[in-house]
């Protein structure tokens, strides 16, 4: 109803947001293209923290940045080598942070 | 005596940088500090014109640069008998002509005479960027709520992170407010997130600051003008003085008052 008024009231959308959004997405765009060195920094990280939890492939075969029209995507795909099996949930531990060894607790 | 080198800066050009130096540098003398502004714009000199001094030009930034004039010689003092001296850019030489640190030791130099040095950056991010910043401790961010101007200024925000000037302060130019209400222009809140920046202050689009530009004087002596209004209070924020932002002011016509019942009233401001 409340849309409804304010339709009959202003007889257009607002182009305020239209420009927020693309604003957004420009801005997300240009500081991707200036973050240079940090996607390697970055992929190095998320090794580390998967590592935690299972073996995966050292080099993944796709770790990128995609662009569409109306958002940026990071794109990864990496090949899970072995898996822990669980006993039950309780194993885990509750922040597998904290091991001295990243990926080796659960071996 | 130790100043303070400020540099106003915006990434695209057209902006108001000028403009906002202009009335920034008089609206500090107005407050009874002694300023000397720069027009770092070599080759497109205009705040020369913007202040009204452009028929008193002997010397320029690059002749005291290269010891052409004493630095006194170089300085041109305000019509309006301020403590307030500009320093105007060569129009026949290039931005390659002097380099940062020339221009970051004149900065030091005048700073031990003057509270403030306030430096007109030129457009763009090139040589006369890094020459413009080079002496400043401080940047004041000038954007208009438009998507390009705001996307240029997110590049010289990250350009001036990487000089060492942290926490650029912004102002936002131009503001419509009556567009502002009709969300048909993006105001305070939007650019200030997307920009992660501190706000300075927002300036309406007037027409007095078009007839005052005209006729070679700084809006902010027009006691009628909003944004002669809004500058003195960016100079007062500038100066350490709290002063609030007055933002959306309630409009009192019978429309407004419906549109308000029903939960759609953007508000309006008529500066902040």
């Amino acid at each position: 109803m409340r849309d409804f008024l304010r339709w009959v009231l202003i007889h257009k959308d607002q182009t305020k947001q239209t420009a927020r959004d693309r604003l957004r997405l420009a801005l997300l765009k240009d500081r991707i293209d200036l973050s240079g060195g940090s996607m390697e920094a970055l992929r190095k990280d998320v090794l580390t923290v998967l590592s935690r939890y299972m073996v995966v492939g050292n080099d993944f075969q796709e770790f990128d940045i995609h662009r569409s029209d109306d958002a940026v995507y990071l794109v990864s795909n990496i090949k899970v080598e072995e898996l822990p099996r669980w006993a039950s949930l309780s194993d885990m531990p509750s922040d597998p942070a904290t091991t001295s060894k990243p990926g080796a607790w659960w071996k | 005596m130790t100043g303070k080198t400020i540099v106003v800066t915006s990434g695209k050009g057209g902006v108001g940088k000028t403009t906002a130096t202009a009335n920034i540098g008089t609206g500090l003398a107005m407050r009874g500090h002694n300023v000397v502004v720069i027009d770092s714009d070599i080759g497109l000199r205009n705040l020369d014109v913007v202040m009204g001094l452009e028929n008193r030009i002997v010397y320029d930034l690059v002749d005291i640069i290269e010891g052409r004039c004493k630095l006194n010689q170089g300085m041109i003092r305000d019509k309006h008998k301020l403590d307030l001296y500009l320093i105007p850019a060569p129009q026949t030489r290039d931005k390659d002509c002097i380099d940062p640190e020339q221009l970051r030791d004149l900065c030091h130099k005048l700073e031990e005479e003057f509270d403030y040095v306030i430096v007109d950056c030129p457009a763009g991010i090139e040589q006369g960027f890094k020459n413009a910043i080079a002496g400043a401790k401080e940047a004041i961010m000038v954007t208009t709520p438009e998507v390009s101007a705001i996307r240029d200024a997110d590049r010289v925000i990250g350009l001036l992170e990487a000089a060492e000037l942290h926490r650029p302060k912004l102002i936002i130019n131009r503001v419509n407010p009556a567009m502002v209400r009709r969300g048909d222009m993006m105001d305070k809140d939007d650019i200030v997130e997307l920009l992660a920046v501190d706000i300075l202050g927002m300036v309406p689009v007037d027409d007095r600051l078009i007839t005052a530009t005209n006729q070679g004087i700084p809006v902010i002596h027009d006691p009628k003008a909003l944004s002669g209004a809004a500058f003195s209070r960016i100079v007062a924020r500038i100066d350490g003085e709290e002063v609030a932002m007055p933002d959306l002011e309630p409009r009192t016509g019978i429309m407004d008052k419906v549109k308000e019942i029903m939960g759609i009233k953007g508000g309006s401001y008529t500066h902040a």
